[in-house]
């Protein structure tokens, strides 16, 4: 696959995880002891950037949150998420711009008018 | 937290949530217990005070805030003479909490504001970034 295209799917399907996960983090926001989750797909596929491939072989890592837990033990951060999940929208729309604008190239090139 | 690249103000204005949310619900603690008496000699109620903690000082942009210490008010606590009630010591006095509601109110309202504020760096940020989102679309 094209490069550019199968970079921004490895990143769409990691967003999509990190939107994922920022929605089950909010369900459990009072559930006793639960440990805030997070997504880091950058440093996969910073990795495979860096050595010339367009995505790498591995998925988006999950890893639990280091923020301080309440008294219960939950590490869910309302402010946290919702950072999240304004970050992950914008970056999804980019990718999609991305996307298109590839697109767009490859089907001028294919003679084919949208 | 270092914080860079297109999301900054996001990523600070986050930082500035979270703290005047901490110190809003410290301010709720100490003003719930506005009326709280304890027997001479027990410690008695102290109002906990929040200490700010600016962050990357270090760098041109900064990082936001965070927490860096909780402590308490350390003013001496009114005693009141009243020998009926059951907290009261043998000479009749009760110890009342280390506590200034006109103080308290007065920082509710400056941790909500300041929150509202935070709460619109953070929808304006949003906001232009989705406008460069919009970048060369035809």
């Amino acid at each position: 696959m094209d490069p550019l295209l199968s970079t921004v799917e490895y990143a769409m399907g990691g967003l999509q995880l990190r939107l994922d996960t920022v929605a089950n983090n909010l369900a459990n926001l009072n559930t006793p002891g639960f440990v805030a989750q997070k997504v880091d797909f950058e440093t996969s596929l910073g990795i495979a950037l860096a050595s010339g491939r367009g995505a790498p072989g591995v998925g988006p890592a999950i890893v639990n949150s280091e923020d301080v837990p309440d008294d219960t033990g939950n590490t869910v951060n309302i402010e946290n998420e919702i950072t999240e999940m304004t970050k992950s929208s914008l970056e999804r729309q980019v990718m999609v711009s991305a996307f298109n604008y590839k697109t767009d190239l490859l089907k001028a090139a294919a003679g084919v008018s949208r | 937290m270092t914080v860079h690249g297109p999301f900054s103000s996001i990523d600070i204005s986050n930082t500035g949530l979270g703290y005047n949310k901490y110190w809003l619900d410290t301010i709720a603690h100490n003003i719930a217990n506005v009326n709280t008496q304890t027997t001479p000699g027990q410690a008695p109620f102290r109002a906990r005070i929040v200490e700010a903690m600016p962050l990357d000082t270090n760098t041109s942009l900064g990082g936001g805030i965070a927490v860096s210490d909780v402590v308490d008010q350390a003013d001496d606590p009114a005693m009141m003479f009243d020998p009926g009630n059951p907290l009261a010591d043998g000479t009749g006095y009760v110890q009342g909490p280390v506590v200034d509601l006109a103080e308290q109110m007065g920082n509710l309202i400056l941790a909500s504001r300041s929150y509202q504020a935070n709460m619109t760096v953070f929808k304006e940020a949003r906001d232009a970034l989705q406008v460069t989102t919009t970048l060369g679309r035809g």
